[in-house]
C-alpha cells in the first residue's frame, strides 16, 4: 500500500494545527511603559507648579484662588512657587499666561483659576493647566457655570480636576471630615470641608452623640444618648434626623458602609462585650462576624475586606487590629481607629498604637498587615487617621506641640509632608467624597 | 448715813419701791461672805491632798528551760525564682526623609595655590570653577532642577504632537503622556528599590557595564507573575543577583496605574537591570583607561 497520499495528508493536517495554533498564541501586551532600566538608583523628582496670583479684589474670585492654592500645598505633591516670585503682569480673567516668564522662574507646570460674576446668583470658574515641556497653549481648560453659593465646592472640583490633569487621578478635596468631639459634658457630631473650612455642629448640644460616618448621597449616621438612655443608630438627611430601627439589640458604639454603600457594619454592646455585625445598608438582615469578646470601630477596605478592632476588654495590649477575622497588628501593642487607604502603591491599612506615657503613634502596613511603617514618632499622641478619596493624604487628629499646635493634620503619603488643617480636635474622624454635582458643575 | 442720789420726782399716787433695795448692815453681810466662801475654798485647796498610790505591777521573771536541737537536713531542692521572660515590644522607628546631598562634578580650575611644576598640573576635566573644599565628589552629576531655557527651535516635523516629542512616540494625548511618564517612573522606582548591582564578581569597570534584559509577565491582579531571561549579562555572579531579584519579585503586586488611565499597564514589560550603580571602586587604572582616548597603535595612511 502506498503510504504517501497518508504522508501528505498527514503533513498538511500538522502544518494547519500549527499555524492555528500560532495564531490563537496570545500576543504579550507590552503596555505603554517601555523598556525600565534598573539602576539601583531610587531619584525623587518633585514637580514644580505655579499658582498664577490674583489682583482682582471680586470675592468670588478671591475665594476660587485661594482654596485652588491651599488645596495645592495641603496635596504635598509639588514645590508651590510662592506668590512672591510672580512675574509682573496682569492676572485678569481674560488675561493670557506668560509661559515664558514663568518658565525663567522654573515652572514646570502653570495653573490659573479666576472667577467672575455672571447674571444674578450665577458665577463663571475657570480652570486652565499649562506643561511648560508641552508648549504655549493650556494641556487642560475648563469653564464652569455655578451658583453664588456653590463658589468654594467648584474650587475644590477643579482643583481634582487640575491633579486628575497633571497626575493622571483626580484629586480629593471635594469632600467633606465628620467627627465627634466634646462640647461642655456632652459630645456633638461635627463637619468640615476637607481644607478645615465651614466647621458646623450637626447634633443637639444637650444629647451625647458619637461614631460618625458618611452614609450614601452626604447622609449622616451617627449613635445618639439622651439622658444616659443606651446609644442608638440615628440619621442626618436634608438636615432632619430620623431613627433607624436595628433588629439587634444593645447599644450602638460604631458604623462603617462599604465602598459602595451597599453593606453597614455596626460595633453593638453584649452582655460583657460589643460585636461587630454586618447586614444591609438600611440595618437589616445582621450577621454577626467577629468572635472576641470585645470588638468595635469595623471599617471596610476598597477591596471589600473588614477590618475592626478586637480583643479582651481588661488587658493591656490585647486589642488588636483584626482584618477578616484575622489579628494583624503586632502583638503586645493596644491598636485602635483602623482605616484604609487606596495610594498610590495599592491599598494600605493604618491604625494607632499605643506607645507608652499615655500616647498613640500612627503605623501603616499592607492590607493584610504586612510590611509595617511608622508614620508618627515624638510628635504628640496622634489618633483616629482618615484617608482621603485618592488615597494620597492622610487626616489624623494630634497634640502635637509645634508652632501650630494640637488639631486635625493631613499627611501626604507620597512624599510625608505634614500640614495642619484645622484647630478642631475630636475623635471618630471619617472623610467622604462629597455627592458627585449636576452636570453642569462638573470640572 | 450714806448720801442718796437725787432721784426724779415719782408720779402722784405712786406706791412701789419708795426706799433703797437693800440696806447698808445687808451689803456689808453679803461682802462679808462672799469673802469667807473664797478663803474656805483656797484654804481647803491648800490642805486637802491626794494620798492614794498605785503599786507597780511586775511581770513574773521567765525561768530559761534548755532543750537538745537536732537539725533536720531538707533534701528538697528550692525553686528558683523567675518568671517568664518579658518581651519588649518596639515599633520600627519612622522614616525621615534625609536632605539631598548635593555632589559637585570633578573639576580643575586655576587656583592661586597650584604648584608651579607642570608635574602637578591635574589631569581631570576643566571646568568653570572648582567645587568647595568640603564637596561631595562625584564623577557624574545629575541635574537636580529642570531645564527652565525656551525650546530653541519649533518643532521639524509637522502634524500632531509636541515640541519636545520624538520622532517613534505615538502618545499624542500631553495629558496621558504626561500620566504614563509618571507611573513609568513610580514602576521603575519600585524596581530600583528592589535592585542592588553586586560589587564582585569582575573588574569594577566591567560590572558597571553589565546588563541583563528580562521579559516580566504581568497577571491581571497587577502581580508579578514570572519573568524570562531575554539577554543574560554573560557574568554568572551579575546573572544570579538578576535572577535572585527576580525570584524575589515573582508574587509581589506592582503599584496601581493612574486612575484615569488604567490600561497603561500591559502583560509584560521589558525590564534591563543595570550595574552602573556597582558598589565597587574603580582602581586608578581602569579610571585612567576610561578617561583616556584610544591610542591608534598604528598610524593610519
Amino acid at each position: 500500500m502506498n503510504a504517501r497520499p497518508f504522508l501528505a495528508l498527514l503533513a498538511v493536517l500538522l502544518s494547519t494545527t500549527l499555524a492555528s495554533a500560532q495564531s490563537e498564541r496570545p500576543i504579550p501586551d507590552e503596555g505603554a511603559l517601555g523598556e525600565l532600566v534598573v539602576t539601583g538608583h531610587v531619584k525623587e523628582h518633585v514637580t514644580t507648579l505655579a499658582i498664577l496670583p490674583s489682583l482682582v479684589p471680586d470675592l468670588e474670585d478671591v475665594i476660587v484662588r485661594s482654596v485652588v492654592r491651599r488645596d495645592m500645598e495641603l496635596s504635598g505633591m509639588f514645590d508651590v512657587i510662592p506668590d512672591s516670585r510672580a512675574p509682573e503682569g496682569t492676572y485678569g480673567f481674560d488675561d493670557p499666561v506668560d509661559v515664558g516668564a514663568w518658565r525663567k522662574i522654573g515652572a514646570e507646570v502653570i495653573v490659573k483659576v479666576a472667577a467672575r460674576k455672571r447674571r444674578a446668583g450665577k458665577i463663571e470658574v475657570l480652570g486652565l493647566a499649562y506643561f511648560l515641556n508641552i508648549g504655549k497653549d493650556p494641556v487642560y481648560e475648563k469653564k464652569l457655570l455655578v451658583d453664588e453659593s456653590e463658589v468654594r465646592v467648584t474650587a475644590h472640583r477643579v482643583t481634582d480636576a487640575l491633579l486628575g490633569a497633571i497626575t493622571g487621578t483626580p484629586g480629593g478635596f471635594a469632600s467633606q471630615f465628620t467627627y465627634s468631639g466634646k462640647w461642655g459634658r456632652n459630645r456633638r457630631v461635627f463637619t468640615m470641608d476637607s481644607d478645615g473650612a465651614e466647621l458646623e455642629p450637626r447634633t443637639k448640644e444637650t444629647d451625647t452623640s458619637i461614631a460618625p460616618t458618611w452614609g450614601p448621597n452626604g447622609t449622616l449616621f451617627y449613635a445618639r444618648s439622651r439622658d444616659y438612655s443606651p446609644f442608638i443608630l440615628m440619621k442626618r438627611e436634608n438636615r432632619v434626623h430620623y431613627r433607624v430601627k436595628l433588629p439587634i439589640k444593645g447599644s450602638v458604639f460604631s458604623i462603617a458602609f462599604n465602598s459602595d454603600y451597599s453593606k453597614l457594619a455596626l460595633a453593638i454592646s453584649n452582655g460583657e462585650g460589643s460585636s461587630v455585625w454586618v447586614g444591609d445598608a438600611d440595618g437589616g438582615n445582621p450577621t454577626k462576624v467577629s468572635t472576641t469578646a470585645v470588638a468595635t470601630h469595623p471599617v471596610f477596605s476598597p477591596s471589600g475586606k473588614l477590618a475592626w478592632i478586637g480583643g479582651e476588654p481588661y488587658s493591656f495590649g490585647a486589642q488588636r487590629v483584626y482584618v477578616d477575622g484575622k489579628a494583624v497588628s503586632p502583638p503586645g501593642f493596644t491598636a485602635a481607629a483602623p482605616a484604609f487607604c487606596d495610594t498610590e502603591d495599592g491599598i494600605r491599612l493604618v491604625y494607632s498604637v499605643g506607645v507608652g506615657g499615655n500616647r498613640e503613634d500612627l503605623v501603616m502596613s499592607g492590607e493584610s498587615g504586612g510590611g509595617i511603617v511608622r508614620l508618627t514618632q515624638n510628635q504628640g499622641t496622634n489618633t483616629y487617621p482618615a484617608c482621603s478619596v485618592d488615597g494620597r493624604l492622610l487626616a489624623f487628629f494630634s497634640t502635637r506641640k509645634n508652632k501650630d499646635g494640637p488639631g486635625l493634620y493631613m499627611m501626604s503619603l507620597k512624599r510625608w509632608v505634614t500640614n495642619r488643617v484645622s484647630g478642631a480636635y475630636g475623635e471618630s474622624l471619617r472623610w467622604a467624597p462629597l455627592p458627585p454635582p449636576p452636570k453642569s458643575a462638573r470640572p | 448715813m450714806m448720801n442718796v442720789a437725787p432721784r426724779r420726782p415719782l408720779p402722784s399716787g405712786y406706791v412701789g419701791a419708795a426706799v433703797a433695795p437693800f440696806t447698808d448692815f445687808e451689803i456689808v453681810v453679803a461682802v462679808a461672805g462672799a469673802f469667807v466662801i473664797q478663803v474656805v475654798f483656797f484654804v481647803t485647796l491648800a490642805v486637802v491632798t491626794n494620798r492614794a498610790r498605785i503599786e507597780e505591777v511586775r511581770e513574773p521573771e521567765k525561768k530559761v528551760i534548755p532543750i537538745s536541737v537536732k537539725p533536720v537536713i531538707d533534701e528538697t531542692k528550692l525553686l528558683k525564682l523567675g518568671g517568664k521572660k518579658k518581651v519588649k515590644y518596639k515599633l520600627p522607628d519612622m522614616w525621615k526623609k534625609k536632605p539631598p546631598v548635593r555632589r559637585q562634578k570633578a573639576g580643575s580650575a586655576p587656583s592661586p595655590q597650584a604648584k608651579d611644576d607642570p608635574n602637578e598640573i591635574p589631569k581631570s576635566e576643566l571646568s568653570d570653577a572648582a567645587p568647595p573644599p568640603d564637596a561631595e565628589i562625584a564623577k557624574e552629576v545629575d541635574d537636580l532642577q529642570p531645564d527652565a531655557s525656551e525650546p530653541d527651535a519649533e518643532a521639524t516635523v509637522e502634524g500632531e504632537g509636541a515640541p519636545d516629542g520624538v520622532e517613534e512616540g505615538t502618545e499624542t494625548d500631553p495629558l496621558k503622556a504626561r500620566a504614563v511618564g509618571e507611573y513609568t517612573r513610580k514602576i521603575l522606582g519600585w524596581f530600583n528599590a528592589r535592585w542592588s548591582p553586586p560589587g564582585t564578581g569582575a573588574p569594577c569597570a566591567e560590572l558597571k557595564s553589565l546588563r541583563a534584559s528580562m521579559s516580566v509577565t504581568i497577571g491581571g491582579d497587577r502581580q508579578v507573575t514570572g519573568y524570562a531571561v531575554v539577554a543574560p549579562s554573560g557574568n554568572p555572579t551579575f546573572d544570579a543577583k538578576v535572577r535572585a531579584t527576580m525570584d524575589s519579585i515573582v508574587g509581589q503586586q506592582l503599584p496601581p496605574p493612574p486612575k484615569l488611565y488604567p490600561d497603561i499597564l500591559g502583560t509584560t514589560q521589558s525590564v534591563t537591570f543595570a550595574g552602573t550603580r556597582a558598589p565597587c571602586e574603580e582602581s586608578a587604572q581602569e579610571a585612567q583607561e576610561a578617561q583616556e582616548p584610544q591610542q591608534p597603535q598604528e598610524e593610519t595612511p
